[in-house]
């Protein structure tokens, strides 16, 4: 098998894999980016509203603020060191990156403008406040874009369309590289690095409805998994009421802003049953939650009783042309419907994996070991959605996930730096370890009769979002629990009809479909386990939050173990948010 | 087989609207293409990610008549099997 050595190995090219790999490329270390897609095709693109921080363009702000809020808006999960971290180190950034060419959007006199967003306030929790800065709709286009052609000018080296299959680790935990898999030629390759970041995105693939790209298979987080590492606070996933059902594509709430409403198969206006006042424009958890009760009880609509509908006919063609154009295009593609003449098919989308591979505020990978319950893995890093710094906590407030990518990115190219300082040779290789990895690939080339990928994968997500959605109780938990487990016993079943090797996506599909299994039962498992309402994680038999029991991160293992450790509540150099009630 | 699985994961974007456009075209309509409409699929399968999302949600019609001619293509693809 053919060996390449570098200094850094990063795992994923969307925002956060190539902020961190621009550092240590201009650091004059030797990095290899590692991507299943084509770099610009990363998940970064997708993120249209933009980045905090506390520039105080439009009205007066400070990084203070922004962290109160993203304490109170992380439901009190949140790592109140990294959470001061990313806040401080933001505005720093936002101007580093418009330096770089990321167009961010102005005002008239010439700063960046700011647009007012969901959870942020003055003057810990005051008047609203206006934090984001947006490059138009396409900021995670923009940066990914720019960071890519400084990537390309630092001479970082891209291996385009390689798929990692597992980490190496040695006998005193290190982490050695990576066995990946060039998709063109079917060939693997060890890639031996001092250094190995996992910058692959979310999972948000786990889900039948999801606004996710198809790409996030969560396989950064299933390799840590395979490695001995646990995964943190998986049960906290960020859903939208109204995604296009059966497709997923977010329908804006701004459609609710406008007059929509929500009715179910007897046309009633069901949200007027759940929250009287409000009606729909209530949080995003009642509304995801009084969806699923409807569907629940057989008051769903059409033939499988499976949605909703968002009606905004009502509203007139002039009111839905002028100011929800973007809605006609989206409903018209996907859905098959004109929101002029009829209502859109609606159901909750997952949209965003708070949890992942627990880190420190420097991106090390770290977990419980003999000394401590954060011990780092030397040579490993996560950031970005795959990993849990924490500072998204039990919920993720608009505007700050591009925010800790760049953050996040920088902090581990810079500790990943001083490692390299004191580890300047690679560690001697095993072949039995390199071995491991491989019997992975071995795996999928038994043949004959079996189960089909994309059949596991479809029961899958239907399961996930059954008995894991935004409906949850111990028994639905319980039985998803038992569901996914026979659906992992099933995997072993699965067998591929193309035995080839070149471009046989088919094999790639069954390599992702292994880590959204792994990581399907991970999430259901610490969605079980954790008996309290948090943020995201929403339990109708604990319909509270429980702080005496529960402020503590979950720590799912492969082994099916659920352990806790606790949320430092300790910032960098500020007082302490105590938790108080999240009220809005 | 392969020469078409490359294809396919040329399918593969940052954004699920695209998967769902691109994904769906290929598996509905790609293989009765002529070889110059496959060959103006390839073309447009080289646009990033965000001019693709305007020209297949109809906001951008693009200059090149090959290119408008497959984007309306995977438009009415789209309507046809949704």
């Amino acid at each position: 098998m053919e060996r390449r050595h570098f200094d850094t190995l990063v795992i994923g090219s969307g925002g956060g894999g190539l902020r961190a790999a621009l550092q240590l490329a201009q650091g004059e270390a030797n990095v290899a980016v590692v991507s299943k897609v084509f770099p610009t095709r990363s998940h970064t693109v997708a993120a249209q509203g933009g980045m905090n921080a506390a520039l105080a363009n439009v009205v007066p702000d400070n990084w203070h603020w922004h962290m109160y809020d993203t304490v109170k808006g992380s439901d009190y999960l949140g790592d109140q060191d990294a959470i001061e971290y990313m806040c401080r180190a933001a505005s720093h950034l936002v101007v580093e990156l418009e330096h770089a060419g990321v167009p961010f959007s102005r005002l008239p006199n010439g700063k960046i403008y700011q647009r007012p967003f969901g959870g942020q306030s003055q003057d810990f929790g005051g008047d609203q406040a206006a934090r984001t800065c947006a490059a138009a709709d396409r900021t995670g286009h923009a940066i990914l874009h720019t960071l890519y052609q400084q990537n390309i000018h630092a001479k970082t080296h891209f291996f385009d369309e390689y798929f990692a299959i597992d980490l190496i680790r040695d006998e005193e935990d290190f982490i050695l590289g990576a066995v990946v898999l060039n998709i063109a030629t079917g060939e693997p390759l060890l890639i031996e690095a001092k250094t190995t970041l996992l910058a692959t995105g979310g999972v948000g693939q786990l889900f039948r409805t999801n606004t996710n790209a198809r790409i996030n298979t969560g396989d950064g987080m299933a390799m840590a998994l395979r490695a001995g590492i646990p995964v943190q606070d998986m049960e906290f996933f960020q859903f939208h009421p109204t995604g296009i059902a059966g497709k997923g594509m977010l329908i804006t709430e701004g459609v609710r802003g406008e007059g929509g409403y929500l009715v179910n198969k007897d046309g009633e206006r069901f949200m007027e049953r759940y929250a009287p006042h409000a009606k729909d424009l209530a949080s995003r958890d009642v509304v995801s939650r009084a969806i699923a009760i409807e569907i629940r009880e057989g008051r769903g609509c059409g033939p499988d009783a499976d949605h909703v509908l968002l009606k905004l006919e009502h509203l007139g063609p002039e009111v839905i042309k002028k100011r929800l154009p973007g809605i006609l295009d989206m409903a018209r593609t996907f859905a098959n419907v004109d929101p002029i003449k009829e209502p859109i098919p609606v159901f909750p989308t997952a949209h965003y994996t708070m949890g992942g591979i627990p880190t420190n505020r420097f991106g090390q990978v770290v977990m419980p070991l003999e000394h401590s319950a954060e011990e780092a893995i030397p040579g490993l890093y996560a950031v970005g959605e795959c990993a849990c710094v924490s500072v998204h906590g039990a919920n993720r407030l608009g505007g700050n996930s591009l925010l800790d990518i760049v953050v996040f990115g920088r902090a581990a190219g810079n500790h990943i730096i001083e490692f390299l300082k004191e580890n300047r040779y690679h560690r001697p290789m095993k072949d039995e370890w390199v071995e491991r990895a491989l019997s992975r690939l071995a795996r999928w080339e038994q043949s004959g009769e079996g189960e089909s990928v994309d059949v596991l994968r479809d029961e899958l997500q239907r399961t996930m979002e059954h008995y894991c959605g935004v409906f949850r109780t111990e028994e639905v938990l319980a039985e998803g629990v038992e569901k996914v487990k026979a659906l992992a016993k099933r995997l072993d079943a699965v067998r591929l009809r193309d035995q080839s090797k070149v471009f046989n996506t088919a094999r790639i599909e069954a390599l992702e479909l292994e880590n959204l299994v792994s990581l399907g039962l991970a999430t259901v498992k610490s969605a079980l386990a954790r008996q309290e309402s948090r943020g995201a994680h929403s339990r109708m038999d604990y319909p509270d939050r429980d702080d005496e029991r529960w402020m503590k991160h979950s720590l799912y293992f492969e082994d099916g173990r659920v352990e806790y450790k606790p949320v430092r509540t300790k910032p960098m150099s500020v007082d302490t948010f105590p938790p108080k009630p999240r009220v809005y | 087989m392969n020469e078409k699985s490359r294809i396919y994961w040329q399918c593969r974007r940052g954004m699920l609207e695209l998967d769902e456009l691109l994904q769906g075209f290929l598996d509905h309509t790609y293989d009765g293409l002529d070889t110059h409409e496959q060959a103006s699929f390839e073309k447009l399968l080289r646009c990033h990610d965000n001019l693709l999302l305007e020209y297949l949600m109809g906001r951008t019609v693009p200059e090149d008549s090959d290119t408008a001619h497959v984007v309306k293509k995977i438009r009415e693809s789209a309507h046809v099997h949704t």
